[in-house]
C-alpha cells in the first residue's frame, strides 16, 4: 500500500467521523430544543405538555435533570405518585444533588408521606448512591492493591503503608456492603394511584387489609398473576395490584 | 430462707397437684358405668337390601357380643371400632360393633335382647323390630336420583346417611351491612372417603358469604350412634337486600365408594347400593367408585332488616357492631410545623370493611393528611381491629390539644346507634414559626434562574407548590436505561483490565521478590549479561581483523565468566589458576595462553584461527552458565 492509499483510507475516516459527529451534534440540539420547549411549557404552567414532551424525552434515554423536571412537572400537576416516583429514579443517576432531596422531601411533606426516623445502617447505605458506592469500592481497591504492590523503593515505609493498605481495604469493604444494601432497594417501586388497596391474598376478590398511600415506596416481593407481595416503608405489607405502583428501576 | 422454704411448698403443691390428675384419669375409667345401646339403621327396609345394626358399648375397651338366631333373618359382622375421648380431664371409652342384617323374607322382626360379656359384668340391649318390605317397595336412594345425571344432589334430611351440611347462623333477623357469624358443618359418615371440590358456596339472594379459610377444622361427632367426620368453617354472612330470604350452602365433592364384589344369595343389586348399604360396612377387597355429589344444606328463612332514621348520626359511616375506640398520638411535645402521627384503633367486633376514620370533632387550625388504614383480625368472624395512622401538622402554634375524636356506629344488641368520643389530646408546641425566613432563599433562586428563561411567563403563573426548587436548564449527558454501574459494559470492561494489571503486576513482583532472593540466579543473568557484550567485542574486533583486541576480549570474557563461577574478582584470575583449575585440554586454556603470549610476546593469528576460537570460547562460555 502506498503513500496515496493511505491518504485516501485517512480521508475517508476523517470525512465518517466528520458525517457522524455532525449528526450526533443535530441530535443532541433537536433534543435540546425539546428539552427547552417543556421546560417553557413549564414555566408557563402548562404542566401537562411539559408531562408529555419530558415523558417523550425520556423514552429516548434519561438523565437526572431530565427525570427531575418530569418531577417537577408532576409535582405541580398534582399527581404526587409520580413526582416522588420520577425524583426517586433522578436519584438513582444523582444521589447528592440537593435540589432533588429537597423538592422530594417537600412532595412527601406536602402529601402527609412521614419517613420514620432512619437507623445508622440506613443512614450509612443512603448517604450515598449505588452508583458513587460502587465507584468508591472500585477505587479504593485499586489503591489498596497499589499500595500494597508499590515498590520499596519508592519511600513509603512498612508501616505507612500497611495503614492505607488497610483503611483502602476497609473502604472497600465498607463500599461493597453498601452497595449490596442500596440495590435491594434498586427496584423498589412507588404507589402511583390514589388510595391503592392492598389485601391478603393475590385476587380482586380477597379481602383488603387497608389501603396504601399515594407515593408510598414500596419493597417488591414474589409476583402472582397481576399482583406483587409488598411491602412499604411502613412494615405494612400485603398483595398490591401491578396496574397501582411502577417500579423505579423498570421503566 | 423464706423464699427456699417457698418454693419447695410449691415444689409440692405442684407435683400433688400433678399427681392427682394422673389419678384422676387413671380412676376415671373404673368408676364410669357399663352402658349398651343397639340400634338399626332403619326401621324399614325392602327384601333385597341390608340392615345395619351397631351394638355400641360404653365403659369397656373391647366386648364380645352373642348374636341371637331369629329365624328368617342372617347377621354379617362387618367390625368394630373404638373410640376414647378425654374432654376437661373425663375420661370415656367406648366400642361399636357393626352387623349386617340380612332378611330372607319380608315380614316383621324383632331381634331379641342380645347379651354382651365384659370383663365388668354382662349386660343386654333392648330388643329391636323393624319391618322388611317386598323387593319393589324400597326407599329412593340417593344413587336412584343420580340415575338421571352425573351429580347427585344430596339435601339433609333426604341422605343423611352419607354426608350433609348444616348452616348455623348466630341470628336469623339482622340489619342490612351486619355480620352475622355462621357456623358450616359438612358431616361425612366414617368410612366414606371425599374429596371436597369447593368450599360451601352460598345459594340464595339477600345475603354474601364472607371468605372462608381454605383448611376448615376437623373433627368426628357422633349423630344417631353414627359416626361422622364433621368439616368445619366459621365465617360470616352479610345481609345485602331488604327482606326475608331463602338460603342454603352447597358444597361440591367427590365421594369414593367402595364397590361391593360379594354375591349375596338373592343377587347382586342388595349390597351394591353404597348410600344405602354404607361402604363402611363393605368387605376390604372392594373396588372404588368415584360419584361426584353436591352437598346441599336445609334452606334457611333469614330476614335483613333495614337500619334506623331515627338517631342517625351525621359521621356515621355504616358501621354495625360493637366497637371501642383508642387515640394515641406522636410526638405531643414539638416544634411548630412537625408532623403528628394520629393513631386511631377501632376494635372489637363487626363489618370492619364500613369501619371508615374517626374523625376531628374540630378542624380548625390543623392540617390532616388521607390516614391510611390496616385491618387486624383478632378471634372470629368479625372479630378484630382497625388502626387508622393520619398525619396532623398544626398551623396554629397557639394550639395546646389536639381535640376530641368521634366514631359513630350502630348497636344492633340495643337496636341505637352509638358514638365514641376519645379525649382531647394535650399539646406542647415550642418557639415561633419561622417558615417564611426558610423559603425566601428558595423563592429567591427560582425567580433568577426563570428569569433567565421566561420572566414574561413567571410573572402571570402562580405554580401549584411556590417552593420546589426550579428546573434544571440542561438536561445533561442521557444513559439509555436506569441501571446500577456494574451492568455497564465499559465499567465490566474497566474492571476486567484493572483486575489483568493487578494480575500482572503482582507477577512481577513475585519475580522480582524471587530474583532478589536468589543469588545464583542473579549470577547467571550478569554472566549472561556479561557475555552477550564481551561476545559482540569480539565480533567486532574479527570483523576488523583486530588479532590483539580479538584475543584481549577472549581474556576479558573468560575472567569475567570464571570469576563469576569461581565467585572470584576476575581480574585476578591468571594463566596459572586456569591451568591448576582447568583440565589441560580446555578450550579456554588455550585461548587464554594465546592472549598472554598476544599481550607479551607479540603473537598474531589469522583469521581462520581467530574464527575457530570465537566459535570454540563461545560454546565453551555459553556451557559455564
Amino acid at each position: 500500500m502506498n503513500v496515496c492509499h493511505w491518504k485516501l483510507v485517512c480521508g475517508v475516516c476523517f470525512f465518517l467521523l466528520c458525517i457522524s459527529q455532525i449528526a450526533w451534534a443535530g441530535e443532541n440540539r433537536d433534543k435540546s430544543d425539546w428539552f427547552q420547549s417543556a421546560s417553557s411549557a413549564y414555566s408557563r404552567g402548562d404542566y401537562k405538555t411539559a408531562i408529555e414532551k419530558f415523558e417523550s424525552l425520556s423514552r429516548a434515554g434519561v438523565s437526572a435533570p431530565l427525570l427531575y423536571n418530569l418531577a417537577n412537572s408532576y409535582a405541580q400537576d398534582g399527581q404526587s405518585g409520580r413526582a416522588i416516583l420520577n425524583y426517586e429514579r433522578a436519584l438513582r443517576l444523582a444521589s447528592g444533588d440537593s435540589d432533588i432531596r429537597g423538592n422530594l422531601e417537600l412532595i412527601r411533606t406536602e402529601q402527609g408521606l412521614f419517613q420514620e426516623e432512619k437507623s445508622f445502617v440506613q443512614s450509612f447505605v443512603t448517604f450515598l448512591g449505588l452508583n458513587q458506592w460502587i465507584a468508591l469500592a472500585t477505587i479504593a481497591f485499586v489503591l489498596f492493591a497499589v499500595v500494597l504492590l508499590l515498590p520499596i523503593s519508592l519511600g513509603l515505609k512498612r508501616i505507612p503503608r500497611l495503614v492505607v493498605a488497610t483503611a483502602c481495604l476497609l473502604v472497600t469493604t465498607g463500599s461493597i456492603l453498601a452497595a449490596a444494601g442500596s440495590y435491594q432497594h434498586w427496584h423498589d417501586g412507588v404507589v402511583v394511584v390514589d388510595n391503592a388497596r392492598l389485601r391478603v391474598s393475590p385476587f380482586a376478590s380477597a379481602a383488603s387489609i387497608g389501603t396504601i398511600q399515594e407515593g408510598r415506596v414500596l419493597h417488591m416481593g414474589k409476583e402472582h398473576g397481576n399482583y406483587f407481595l409488598v411491602e412499604d416503608e411502613t412494615g405494612r405489607s400485603g398483595w398490591l395490584a401491578a396496574d397501582t405502583f411502577e417500579s423505579i428501576a423498570n421503566f | 430462707m423464706k423464699s427456699r422454704q417457698y418454693f419447695q411448698h410449691t415444689k409440692i403443691v405442684i407435683i400433688s397437684c400433678l399427681l392427682a390428675m394422673l389419678l384422676l384419669t387413671g380412676v376415671q375409667p373404673l368408676k364410669a358405668a357399663v352402658e349398651v345401646s343397639a340400634s338399626l339403621n332403619t326401621q324399614s327396609f325392602p327384601l333385597d337390601r341390608v340392615a345395619a345394626l351397631s351394638i355400641m358399648v360404653k365403659g369397656v375397651r373391647s366386648f364380645q357380643p352373642q348374636m341371637p338366631e331369629v329365624d328368617g333373618l342372617q347377621f354379617h359382622q362387618r367390625g368394630q371400632s373404638t373410640q376414647v375421648e378425654i374432654i376437661n380431664g373425663a375420661y370415656s371409652a367406648s366400642v361399636t360393633s357393626t352387623f349386617l342384617v340380612q332378611a330372607l323374607r319380608a315380614g316383621t322382626f324383632t331381634i331379641p335382647a342380645i347379651q354382651i360379656r365384659t370383663k365388668d359384668g354382662n349386660a343386654r340391649t333392648d330388643p329391636i323390630t323393624f319391618e322388611v318390605t317386598d323387593s319393589n317397595r324400597g326407599a329412593v336412594s340417593a344413587q336412584g336420583r343420580s340415575s338421571a345425571s352425573s351429580t347427585a344432589r344430596l339435601r339433609s334430611g333426604e341422605a343423611d346417611e352419607v354426608a350433609f351440611l348444616r348452616v348455623k347462623p348466630a341470628r336469623k333477623k339482622s340489619y342490612s351491612g351486619e355480620v352475622v357469624p355462621v357456623q358450616i358443618k359438612v358431616y361425612f359418615r366414617d368410612g366414606i372417603k371425599a374429596n371436597l371440590n369447593s368450599l360451601p358456596l352460598l345459594d340464595g339472594e339477600g345475603f354474601i358469604l364472607h371468605q372462608l379459610e381454605r383448611e376448615p377444622m376437623q373433627t368426628r361427632e357422633i349423630i344417631n350412634n353414627t359416626q361422622y367426620t364433621v368439616l368445619t368453617w366459621d365465617s360470616s354472612l352479610s345481609g345485602i337486600k331488604e327482606g326475608t330470604h331463602k338460603l342454603s350452602v352447597e358444597l361440591e365433592a367427590t365421594l369414593l365408594l367402595r364397590e361391593q364384589r360379594r354375591v349375596s344369595p338373592r343377587g347382586n343389586s342388595m349390597f351394591n347400593d353404597p348410600f344405602f348399604g354404607n361402604s363402611f360396612f363393605d368387605n376390604f377387597f372392594g373396588s372404588y367408585r368415584e360419584k361426584e355429589v353436591k352437598i346441599a344444606s336445609p334452606e334457611l328463612d333469614l330476614t335483613v332488616l333495614s337500619l334506623p332514621e331515627d338517631g342517625r348520626p351525621e359521621e356515621f359511616s355504616g358501621a354495625i357492631g360493637d366497637f371501642r375506640l383508642h387515640v394515641t398520638a406522636d410526638p405531643v411535645e414539638l416544634q411548630p410545623g412537625d408532623p403528628i402521627t394520629l393513631t386511631m384503633t377501632v376494635s372489637g367486633q363487626g363489618n370492619f370493611d364500613r369501619v371508615q376514620s374517626p374523625e376531628l370533632t374540630r378542624e380548625e387550625g390543623w392540617k390532616s393528611y388521607t390516614p391510611s388504614s390496616e385491618f387486624l383480625k383478632d378471634g372470629g368472624p368479625g372479630h378484630g381491629k382497625k388502626v387508622f395512622e393520619q398525619a396532623l401538622v398544626a398551623k396554629d402554634p397557639a394550639l395546646t390539644e389536639i381535640p376530641a375524636i368521634e366514631f359513630s356506629y350502630f348497636d344492633p344488641a340495643t337496636a341505637s346507634y352509638k358514638t365514641l368520643t376519645a379525649n382531647p389530646i394535650p399539646l406542647r408546641i415550642k418557639g415561633l414559626v419561622v417558615e417564611k425566613k426558610d423559603s425566601e432563599p428558595v423563592k429567591e433562586e427560582i425567580q433568577e434562574k426563570e428569569k433567565t428563561e421566561d420572566a414574561a411567563a413567571l410573572q402571570t403563573v402562580e405554580p401549584r407548590i411556590n417552593t420546589l426548587a426550579p428546573l434544571q436548564l440542561i438536561p445533561g449527558s442521557m444513559d439509555q436505561k436506569l441501571e446500577p454501574l456494574f451492568v455497564k459494559k465499559w465499567f465490566q470492561l474497566l474492571v476486567v483490565l484493572i483486575i489483568l494489571v493487578l494480575f500482572a503486576a503482582v507477577i512481577y513482583r513475585l519475580r522480582a521478590t524471587r530474583y532478589a532472593n536468589n543469588p545464583l540466579l542473579q549470577r547467571n543473568q550478569a554472566m549472561k549479561h556479561l557475555l552477550v557484550l564481551r561476545l559482540k567485542e569480539i565480533d567486532n574486533a574479527l570483523a576488523a581483523n583486530d588479532t590483539r583486541g580479538f584475543l584481549a576480549s577472549c581474556r576479558g570474557a573468560i575472567q569475567e565468566q570464571l570469576g563469576l563461577a569461581w565467585e572470584t574478582e576476575a581480574g585476578t584470575i591468571t594463566l596459572a589458576d586456569l591451568q591448576k583449575r582447568l583440565p589441560g585440554d580446555s578450550v579456554l586454556l588455550t585461548v587464554f595462553s594465546a592472549a598472554e603470549e598476544s599481550a607479551y610476546g607479540g603473537q598474531e593469528l589469522n583469521v581462520q584461527q581467530m574464527e575457530k576460537f570465537a566459535q570454540d570460547l563461545k560454546q565453551e562460555l555459553e556451557g559455564l552458565g
